[in-house]
């Protein structure tokens, strides 16, 4: 086995890894608070990657400066979504909310469709086709980037929930939603607002996909899938651990590839995520009412 | 005599316009063609240019009044019901289903490559319904389906001529003939792979890595790092588009340029190169028609798609448009819509349509027309025939830029 192929596979890994954690972190934030996995991710990454499409192609913006766009309307969209549709339902199980998450993912694919058409489509950027040498081995600048600002991200989000007052009133909120009613904090408004975070997150995530690869209105679901993983191996609702679980499926993969085919790329993966759940059910770094 | 003659003629007269009436009565209001096609999904640039191509066919027939059914002495129009399936071989079957038994169909129109188009034959055979398709290559379609077809007939590239087109293209110019291959896991992907290592060394051109991968893969710098160090000058990939996309945009990041880069099924809708601009220049893709080739409305039919949708024309317009054809043929030569009568008639199709000669191979469960092939390349925005020289429109860009 030629050693220079698995370490290009780790290192291309490694750095597509941060794509992978900026892509699942909003997932992992309202799983982590609401116990409620959104199944609509995937499509808030796609509606992110056709918004961020519609920006460059008519201002001829670069994708990375859409995003300052995007993060306010996502944020304003998820913010809705949670207060008009989600939390009504939240008294009622889980099972209410994650059929309203499933409604919405279909009428967002449709959506797609109707505005967008069905074609592939990707965001063109001439950093899509440059490298950067890193210890020898040449790696796409893009994963570089999101490793970057997945990284930036995520350490942000962290920061945000562990040293603010709104991040307390989220802690306070995953850990006792009624005790922490009793106290004063608006849960209903907590919840909303880690819903719109999550959506503001997605619209950095979809962008760098869009960037990275091409998408169509139905791409959301296999990166949904990926996001689940992620979620679980880094511990399911912890901020730092999304980013781990990252970083790790990409390194695992990019081993993965190298060692047994590209074919098996997320066979690898999944089978790690099988361990974890068998070894460590709250993932690397959960604990139950961890945010 | 006057008057014995019309009491004899005005009865028959009568019984004949009787009998006419009759028979215009029992002819159906409209002949229903229903078709499975990819509007969605990943294949959804092949299911544009399907339904564009099928639904103007019907547009054509019913400007005239319809399809002519001789059985019922009259013209009947066409409706076509279409359905989304997604790109999901799956949805085809569910579709098939619905159009046959629901909705009555009395002729089916193929999708979009060999898993949607199988998917979809599996039901016409069931149910004994005639299906004509295209956009399924030759070897592939039959393949699947060894005691071979009865009901559905299909017309578009034979594997092993387009296998060669890129060796033959090759020799026209100086490379270090070693090849690497990217072939996904899809039963065209399977066929054209397994051509192109048989052939390759008859032609001179050794393979010196071969990439297999599933659909739907997204990240190939593994891959990629072997072939560039295998010293692969040429690339010849066999792939949907999205994951070709991919596969090339990482090839440019990885600094792997080989001088010349075939991509069959990936690098041929349009948006292949809106996606890519530029970088796309010099790319190839095997193809087996072009407006230019002077095939009866060939360059008509790219004028009417591009204006109604404002986009670059595909090949792919030009065979569905020609199968909607030949299906609605084969139901004049038949002068019904008897599913036998129809299937039969489908099998004596010897005209050379739009997209070219079309007749179908003789023996049980052939059911297949070959079109002749070439090789086109991306220059400048727009597909041009480089191969062979006969049919050329521009030179040969080698090796990329």
């Amino acid at each position: 086995m030629d050693l220079f192929f698995i370490g290009a596979g780790a290192l291309n890994g490694l750095f597509l890894g941060g794509l992978y954690a900026c892509m699942a972190l909003g997932l992992s934030l309202v799983f982590g608070v609401m116990r409620f996995i959104n199944v609509a991710h995937g499509d808030l990454l796609i509606l992110a990657a056709f918004l961020s499409f519609v920006c460059s192609s008519a201002f001829g913006l670069h994708p990375l400066v859409t995003v300052l766009v995007l993060i306010p309307v996502l944020f304003a969209l998820g913010y809705a979504l949670q207060r008009v549709l989600i939390n009504p339902l939240m008294g009622a199980g889980l099972e209410p909310a994650l059929l309203t998450a499933f409604g919405l993912s279909i009428i967002a694919q449709n959506s797609f469709v109707q505005i967008w058409g069905g074609n592939t489509k990707s965001l063109g950027t001439s950093m899509a086709e440059s490298n950067a040498n890193v210890l020898g081995v040449d790696v796409p600048l893009l994963y570089i980037v999101s490793f970057v600002l997945g990284s930036v991200v995520t350490l942000g989000i962290h920061l945000f929930i562990t040293r603010t007052y709104m991040g307390r009133a989220i802690r306070a909120a995953t850990q006792d939603p009624a005790t922490a009613m009793v106290m004063g904090i608006n849960v209903n408004r907590v919840y909303a607002i880690t819903a719109a975070l999550g959506a503001a997150t997605a619209a950095l995530g979809g962008t760098l996909i869009g960037m990275t690869f091409s998408f169509t209105p139905a791409t959301g679901f296999p990166w949904l899938l990926k996001g689940f993983v992620i979620v679980v191996l880094g511990g399911m609702g912890s901020v730092v651990g999304t980013l781990v679980g990252g970083l790790i499926l990409g390194l695992t993969e990019g081993i993965g590839a190298a060692l047994f085919g590209t074919g098996y790329r997320d066979m690898v993966g999944f089978v790690l995520f099988l361990l974890i759940l068998l070894v460590r059910p709250t993932g690397l770094f959960g604990h139950k009412g961890s945010g | 005599m006057k008057r014995l003659l019309s009491r004899i003629l005005a009865p028959i007269v009568l019984l004949l316009a009787a009998a006419g009436m009759a028979v215009a009565d029992d002819a159906p209001e409209e002949v229903l063609i229903g078709a499975s096609i990819p509007k969605t999904g990943v294949l959804a640039a092949f299911g544009s240019y399907a339904g564009w191509g099928y639904e103007t066919a019907i547009a054509d027939i019913n400007a005239q009044g319809g399809v002519m059914l001789s059985e019922y002495g009259k013209r009947v129009p066409v409706k076509l019901l279409v359905y989304d399936d997604e790109s999901r071989p799956e949805l085809v079957s569910k579709n098939t289903e619905r159009l046959v038994i629901r909705d009555g169909v009395h002729a089916l129109l193929g999708s979009a490559t060999p898993p949607l188009v199988i998917s979809g034959a599996v039901v016409a055979e069931r149910e004994q319904v005639p299906m004509m398709a295209a956009l399924s290559p030759i070897r592939a379609f039959l393949g699947a389906n060894e005691a071979g077809w009865r009901w559905t007939w299909n017309m578009f590239f034979d594997e092993l001529e387009m296998t060669q087109q890129q060796f033959l293209t090759m020799n026209q110019v100086e490379s270090n003939r070693r090849v690497a291959l990217f072939t996904d896991n899809e039963q065209d992907g399977v066929v054209m792979g397994a051509l192109w290592n048989e052939y390759a060394p008859q032609h001179g051109y050794e393979v010196v890595y071969h990439a297999k991968f599933p659909v739907g893969t997204t990240e190939y710098g593994d891959l990629i790092r072997r072939a560039q160090q295998a010293e692969a000058e040429i690339v010849i990939a066999q792939m949907i588009t999205p994951d070709s996309i991919a596969l090339w945009k990482q090839m440019q990041a990885l600094n792997y340029k080989p001088k010349a880069a075939f991509f069959e099924k990936g690098g041929e809708p349009v948006v292949w190169w809106t996606i890519l601009g530029e970088s796309a220049q010099g790319t190839m893709v095997a193809g087996y028609w072009h407006p230019g080739l002077g095939y009866p409305g060939g360059k008509e039919l790219r004028a009417r798609f591009e204006e109604d949708t404002g986009e670059l024309y595909s090949q792919h317009i030009a065979d569905a448009y020609a199968a909607a054809q030949v299906l609605l043929d084969g139901m004049e030569r038949a002068g019904s819509i008897d599913p036998a009568a129809v299937n039969a008639a489908i099998g004596e199709t010897d005209k050379t349509y739009v997209v070219g000669p079309v007749k179908f191979t003789e023996g049980k469960g052939q059911r297949s027309a070959a079109l002749p092939v070439f090789m086109l390349q991306w220059q400048d925005g727009d597909l041009e025939v480089v191969y062979p020289e006969k049919w050329a429109t521009k030179p040969l860009i080698y090796p990329i830029p």
